[in-house]
């Protein structure tokens, strides 16, 4: 097993398991208690607030692992969809399929989800909606490429020699050579959600207080780095790990699809 | 070449014609209006309504969309209700500041990622160039808020040697800014130099196993040569049009390294006009993000095809 | 100075281990075993071999550049005296063009893209305009009109003559071609070999050309050295070699090549013809195709991209014959297969079944029944075989048949039936549950066709299918069709560009050119007399190439 599959399998296990290990209040505040340094009551200190910094860390990938796995699924299902439809009809409607793309991918995605955070509403819910639609169109273009790639070839023909129906083809024939590419592309998208996300928190637009995520913690710790830097330094590594994990998975997978 | 750029340019006026018409709606149907948002809580249907009729918000869309128009021919933006000044007012200084800390992450980023990249193609596999492959894919993928706040922990706390928060005003002279640029500069040009890098790298490593390179070295062409006439105009169109993309990046995309630093550019203003749904701001902030997003497609399309006879010769026909 | 122009003393040649391992060889491989050769200088040595023979590695060995994971393991080469991989770098590039040049193949883009045709001759001669224009005028090209071209403004043809011409820019003591003529139409291949014979007379160079084609070998060298997995099977004489060769491999391959006039495959042919009722399964009456080169924004067509690839042909298919059709490339002939089992659509004049079902009928509209008649075997299997797929998935029709349009229509097939199928085209039965990407090319192909015969079709469209194929295993892949012809009395129409291998198989030929019917004629009328002076010299410039 490799390096990237522990570490994510690890943050999976230690997302799920955060709500019945036996941590301390994440909200909880002490106000005789700021800032403390690491202790037997509290093993990584307190926040600003007085708060558990472990429990936070540990519940922290709650909200954004959670809203990252699941847009990411929504993205990929899309994405797919649309990549594999523009190939298979071709012509101006693919055309056509792919110019929208290209102008949602040039989009900031960042820009986008502010506004509709601030104007719409930060439920999970909207949020989670408007991340798979701006994460879509990556996916649907590398499917696309792919997809296309592959019914260029002569076995697409020897098939509708055969009478494969559209479906058969999209399924029996092109599925089953580009899964690679997409499944590595999915897994590349999760990060950038992720990340994404956290970004909206730490600029204050996503998570509300006193929820812990990490990208929220590390705005909160950031004024207080002189007096104790773990409010700051474990979010950042929880989320570091986590990306890096991802990010060795998925080197790994695409090396090892390579001929 | 210049029947194309013509053309080119053309269609990029057309283009920023439509979308900031679809930005202006855009902006439009979002829910609220400048009043309800300076308004607040404290909002009542006659306070509303004193006013958007105070600020000609009871026009219709279309009437509005003409005289917005109009006013953008003019160079007038519009104005902020919530901040009690023209758009102008509040963009230009920032513009500034923003023009300035990309074009220092720029300097520092773009050449250096191109020689490096080239630099670690050619020594594929030693284990220095593996070490910075692996250091380039975690500054890629690190959220910028992560990077930002390590370097200043590192370089404003515990190594005082740069200012960590900006704390001179927008309109300060470039000069009191210039120490406030290192830190976001040199955290942007990392996030930067590191795509650009391994773009440039895995493009020439692809070019390199083509046969055309393999051909001039059996010629007995001098490497150096082979490298610079042979592989590297074959192999520069990708890391450019990752250079076109990181470089609009720098002037659109920089909100949250501007907010950690507390640096006065667009980003931090844009952050805020969202939160507090200053629409006529907004507008004007999406607008000039399409301006860059154009002219960096449009100059990334140009370079690529002066390097490339195929499309050269399309042109000329 | 030294008469031996180019030696190699036990030299061997090995995949490094890392690459091994990646590739999960067990014991280190050789690409070359423990080679011994001596070129005296100014001779011709040609070096034929199949692919994976190390044809092509060996010819690199003297610019002491064999490629990415491979390593000299044992012994030396010797380049006029010197070891090329001992060099330090720039003392080796100073012998590179100036004592050995290299020729590397056209089809693979060995002309850098971005840079003129002058600006290749100018990094290695200087500013010598003059020199340049004499260079191209020698290889027969046209200097002053090409000098200013790129390598997308020159055919396979010129790029090849050009690359040549760069090659002898600084009068190389040794010239190196690798495949100097695959992938080019029979004509121009006689025409660079003939230039290649020329110079080499002139220049008096020593001379080694590498190919896979027994032909060209024939053309251009005294001497032929017969490669076969990494080892030298046969040295001899080229006179020595055709009447009377030592090693058997050797003579398979001769007896492999097929020459004019002379059938190697099926001697019981005769049989086959009789069958032949001039009944025709398919009528095309002054069929048009007309094809667009490129995709179009937003379906916007641009008349000057689109080619007529089939004009106004009349031609008709008997029951029971094999057809073979030759032509060049762009001659039109796999088009018309694409058109006749309707993957392309028509564009003027008619296309019949012999039942008089119109086969301008896309082949999602067709029924069922129709479907099945027509089946077609693509030129490469790489290409035609789903990589992802098991042979037993690609041979049987009624695979996850609830996607295709078959649904119920045909009976779920018994192992029994696909493990028959795999005997016909000459397979195993154990290879059922084999992955179509671990095959050779040649099983690859006969597993294209036990596709194709796997629907019991009446028509079978070949196209080009032994081209990507060695020629040993072309000739088993030719045996294997005969077979099937004679036993099933399947029609076929064979399609290629090599009129010897379709004058082996076909009972039939016609000849295209540009879309056109040239004539069709029986296949022994054809050779002896033929009617049109371009199939004369299609036919001419055959017997040229393979014998003498």
């Amino acid at each position: 097993m490799s390096a990237g599959a522990v570490i994510v399998g690890g943050h999976l296990l230690l997302a799920l398991a955060a709500s019945v290990l036996p941590l301390q209040s994440v909200v909880a505040q002490d106000s005789n208690a700021i800032l403390q340094g690491a202790s037997g009551a509290h093993w990584l200190g307190t926040d600003s607030l007085g708060r558990d910094v472990l429990s936070r860390t540990l519940h922290g990938g709650q909200p954004s692992i959670g809203v990252a796995l699941v847009a990411v699924l929504l993205a990929a299902v899309l994405g797919f969809g649309l990549g594999t439809f523009a190939a298979l009809v071709g012509g101006w409607l693919d055309d056509a399929i792919m110019r929208v793309v290209d102008v949602l991918l040039a989009m900031p995605s960042l820009l986008v989800l502010m506004l509709v955070a601030s104007f719409i509403g930060r439920e999970p819910v909207v949020l989670v909606a408007t991340l798979a639609l701006m994460y879509a169109p990556p996916i649907a273009r590398v499917v696309r490429g792919a997809s296309g790639n592959v019914l260029t070839r002569d076995f697409i023909l020897a098939a509708r020699l055969r009478g494969a129906s559209r479906r058969a083809i999209v399924v029996g024939e092109v599925l089953p050579n580009i899964a690679e590419v997409f499944i590595t592309e999915v897994a590349m998208q999760f990060t950038w959600i992720l990340l994404a996300f956290s970004s909206l928190s730490f600029l204050g637009l996503g998570t509300s207080p006193p929820t812990a995520e990490w990208g929220l913690m590390i705005s909160d710790a950031r004024g207080f780095i002189t007096v104790s830097p773990l409010p700051l330094l474990a979010p950042v590594a929880m989320l570091a790990s986590l990306v890096l994990g991802v990010n060795a998975l998925v080197d790994r997978r695409a090396q090892a699809a390579l001929p | 070449m210049t029947a194309y750029l013509l053309r080119r340019l053309a269609i990029s006026l057309g283009v920023f014609t439509v979308m900031s018409v679809l930005v202006f709606l855009g902006v439009e149907a979002l829910p609220g209006d400048a009043c309800t948002a300076l308004l607040g809580r404290s909002a009542t249907a006659t306070k509303l309504a004193q006013c958007r009729g105070a600020n000609g918000l009871n026009a219709s869309v279309s009437h509005r969309l003409i005289d917005w128009a109009s006013g953008l021919l003019r160079g007038d933006l519009g104005f902020s209700i919530k901040r009690g000044k023209s758009v102008v007012d509040i963009v230009l200084p920032r513009l500034r500041n923003s023009l300035a800390l990309a074009t220092v992450a720029s300097l520092m980023a773009f050449p250096l990622a191109i020689v490096v990249g080239v630099w670690s193609a050619r020594r594929k596999g030693t284990r220095v160039a593996r070490a910075v492959d692996t250091v380039s894919l975690v500054l890629m993928t690190m959220p910028e808020f992560v990077t930002a706040s390590v370097l200043w922990l590192l370089f404003a706390v515990w190594l005082p040697l740069l200012p960590g928060v900006t704390m001179v005003s927008s309109n300060a002279s470039l000069l009191e800014i210039l120490p406030n640029i290192w830190l976001p500069a040199i955290t942007l040009a990392l996030v930067v130099f590191a795509h650009v890098m391994r773009s440039m790298r895995a493009s020439f490593l692809v070019t390199e196993e083509r046969p055309f390179v393999e051909a001039a070295r059996a010629r007995g062409i001098a490497e150096r040569v082979v490298v610079r006439r042979h592989i590297l105009p074959a192999a520069l169109p990708a890391p450019i049009n990752v250079i076109a993309v990181t470089a609009a990046w720098l002037l659109t995309g920089t909100f949250v390294v501007e907010v950690v630093f507390n640096f006065p550019g667009l980003g931090r203003i844009a952050v805020d006009a969202i939160s507090d749904r200053d629409t006529a701001l907004i507008l004007a902030l999406t607008l000039f993000g399409l301006v860059v997003f154009i002219a960096s497609s449009f100059v990334s399309d140009a370079v690529t095809r002066a390097l490339d006879p195929r499309m050269r010769a399309q042109v000329a026909s | 100075m030294t008469d031996i122009a180019l030696q190699l003393d036990r030299f061997s040649v090995g995949v490094s281990p890392f690459d091994a391992a990646h590739l999960g060889a067990v014991e280190p491989q050789l690409i070359l075993r423990d080679l011994s050769l001596v070129v005296p200088a100014g001779t011709r040595l040609g070096i034929v071999g199949e692919s994976g023979s190390g044809k092509s590695t060996l010819l690199r060995a003297w610019i002491g550049a064999i490629g990415h994971g491979l390593f000299v393991s044992n012994g030396t080469a010797l380049t006029a005296g010197h070891n090329l991989f001992s060099l330090a770098d720039d003392d080796r590039r100073q012998l590179l063009g100036s004592t050995v040049a290299m020729v590397p193949q056209s089809v693979a883009m060995s002309l850098t893209p971005h840079l003129s045709v002058a600006q290749h001759f100018a990094e290695v001669l200087g500013q010598d305009t003059d020199r340049t224009s004499q260079l191209l005028d020698e290889v027969g090209l046209n200097g002053a009109q090409l000098r200013r071209r790129f390598a997308h403004e020159l055919s396979g043809g010129q790029q090849q003559r050009v690359l040549i011409a760069l090659g002898l820019a600084r009068d190389p003591h040794i010239v190196l071609l690798d495949e100097p003529t695959s992938a080019l139409d029979v004509g121009v291949v006689h025409d660079i070999l003939t230039m290649i014979a020329e110079a080499q007379h002139r220049r008096g160079f020593t001379l080694v050309c590498v190919s896979h084609d027994l032909s060209v070998i024939d053309r251009v060298a005294d001497r032929v050295v017969v490669m076969q997995r990494g080892e030298i099977v046969e040295d001899a004489s080229r006179e020595q070699m055709n009447r009377r060769p030592s090693h058997s491999y050797t003579a398979e391959l001769l007896a492999a090549a097929p020459t004019l006039g002379i059938r190697h495959v099926g001697a019981d042919r005769g049989t086959a013809i009789d069958r032949v009722v001039p009944a025709p399964i398919v009528r095309a009456e002054a069929l048009s195709v007309v094809r667009s080169s490129s995709r179009h924004r937003l379906g916007r067509a641009n008349a000057a991209s689109a080619t007529t690839a089939v004009d106004t042909l009349t031609l008709e298919v008997f029951s029971g014959e094999i057809l073979g059709v030759i032509g060049e490339s762009g001659s039109g002939k796999s088009t018309l297969l694409k058109t006749i089992c309707g993957l392309l659509p028509p564009t003027g004049g008619t296309v019949q079944w012999a039942d008089g079902f119109d086969l301008a009928t896309p082949v999602e509209r067709r029924p069922i029944d129709m479907l099945r008649r027509i089946q077609m075997v693509f030129q490469n299997p790489d290409d035609s075989l789903n990589p992802a797929h098991s042979v037993r998935r690609l041979i049987d029709p009624t695979a996850r048949r609830s996607w295709s349009r078959f649904g119920g229509g045909l009976k779920a097939a018994h192992d029994e039936t696909l493990r028959e199928l795999l005997n016909t085209v000459g397979l195993a039965p154990e290879m059922l549950e084999r992955r179509g990407a671990k095959l050779s090319g040649g099983e690859k192909q006969r597993v294209a066709i036990a596709r194709a015969l796997a629907m019991k079709p009446e028509l079978l469209l070949l196209d080009e299918v032994t081209s990507a194929l060695d020629v040993t295993v072309q000739a088993g892949v030719l045996a294997t069709l005969l077979d099937i012809h004679r036993r099933l009395a399947t029609t076929m129409v064979f399609v290629s560009h090599d009129i010897a291998v379709v004058a082996s198989i076909a009972d039939r030929i016609a000849v295209l050119r540009n879309g056109r019917l040239v004539e069709v004629d029986v296949t022994n009328e054809m050779l002896s007399r033929p009617r049109d002076p371009y199939t004369a010299r299609l036919i001419e410039l055959a017997r040229r190439t393979t014998a003498d």
